[in-house]
């Protein structure tokens, strides 16, 4: 090492704090309008009849634009899960007050996953193939968030 | 290598409204082409996309682009520059020999309308 480098030795964290603020697109404005009248709504694909949500105007697989609006769920089925034991606060990883599980749902209806949290069980008792069933935040709040989680069904 | 190779067909979309996104214009613009010589996206086997993070919005400017051009689960590459690099890019994979229809997609600056997405 010459006498003009120096080795960095220090480390910094930076936590990220700013909004991103985007136009979500006549799809996602149209899914969130639903979630606030209670409603998850997909769209069909004319060419595969595959059913996505959230919705996306282009079927990658047809090329086609999918333009029929469905009404899927409220109940769904998971089809996997893991088990989170760590809080993601403006970009630094903390750890968790209670573990919590995310999974993939597969809405009746539907033929794509959607990834939620599943709350109102213990992390030890989910199971792939369950029966849960969404839960809306009301009053609503024109926002992803209106629809909260998903909790076990009957 | 030397090869002779034929452009198949072009086009160019263009708007002044802000309600059609330019996902929309690249759908409308290659499917169109699609249908005019009578291929499917499957005929392509390989797509080289440019556009620019700068008018976009966003980086990674063609995150949302590969579906509406039909290069959905394709051999895919994106130039995040001019569409001049685009073009030598594609000209590059032609030469290479493992290529024989490649699809080549530009943006020219927009500077009048941002772009939302889809």
């Amino acid at each position: 090492m010459s006498a003009q480098q120096e080795r960095i030795v220090a480390n910094a964290v930076v936590p990220l704090d700013f909004t991103y603020n985007y136009r979500v697109g006549q799809y996602v404005e149209r899914y969130i309008k639903g979630l606030g009248q209670k409603k998850i709504m997909g769209v069909k694909c004319p060419g595969d009849a595959s059913v996505v949500v959230p919705p996306r105007k282009y079927c990658g697989r047809c090329n086609e634009i999918m333009n029929e609006w469905v009404e899927v769920g409220p109940e769904g089925t998971i089809e996997n899960f893991t088990v989170s034991h760590v809080n993601l606060n403006k970009g630094v990883v903390e750890k968790a007050d209670t573990e919590f599980v995310v999974a993939l749902v597969k809405l009746d209806g539907a033929t794509s996953l959607l990834p939620a949290m599943v709350q109102g069980i213990s992390p030890v008792d989910v199971e792939v193939g369950m029966r849960v069933k969404a839960v809306f935040k009301d009053p609503a709040e024109d926002s992803l968030e209106d629809l909260s989680h998903f909790e076990p069904a009957g | 290598m030397q090869r002779d190779i034929a452009i198949v067909a072009q086009a160019q979309v263009m708007t002044d409204s802000i309600d059609i996104p330019r996902e929309r214009m690249l759908f409308d613009l290659v499917k169109g082409l699609f249908d005019k010589v009578g291929i499917t996206r499957h005929d392509i086997d390989g797509f080289v996309l440019n556009s620019n993070d700068f008018e976009v919005g966003h980086t990674i400017a063609n995150v949302f682009e590969d579906t509406p051009c039909g290069a959905y689960m394709k051999d895919e590459t994106h130039v995040e520059a001019d569409g001049m690099w685009a073009a030598q890019y594609t000209t590059m994979r032609l030469l290479s020999g493992n290529y024989d229809t490649p699809w080549w997609w530009a943006t020219a600056p927009a500077p009048r309308r941002s772009a939302p997405t889809w």
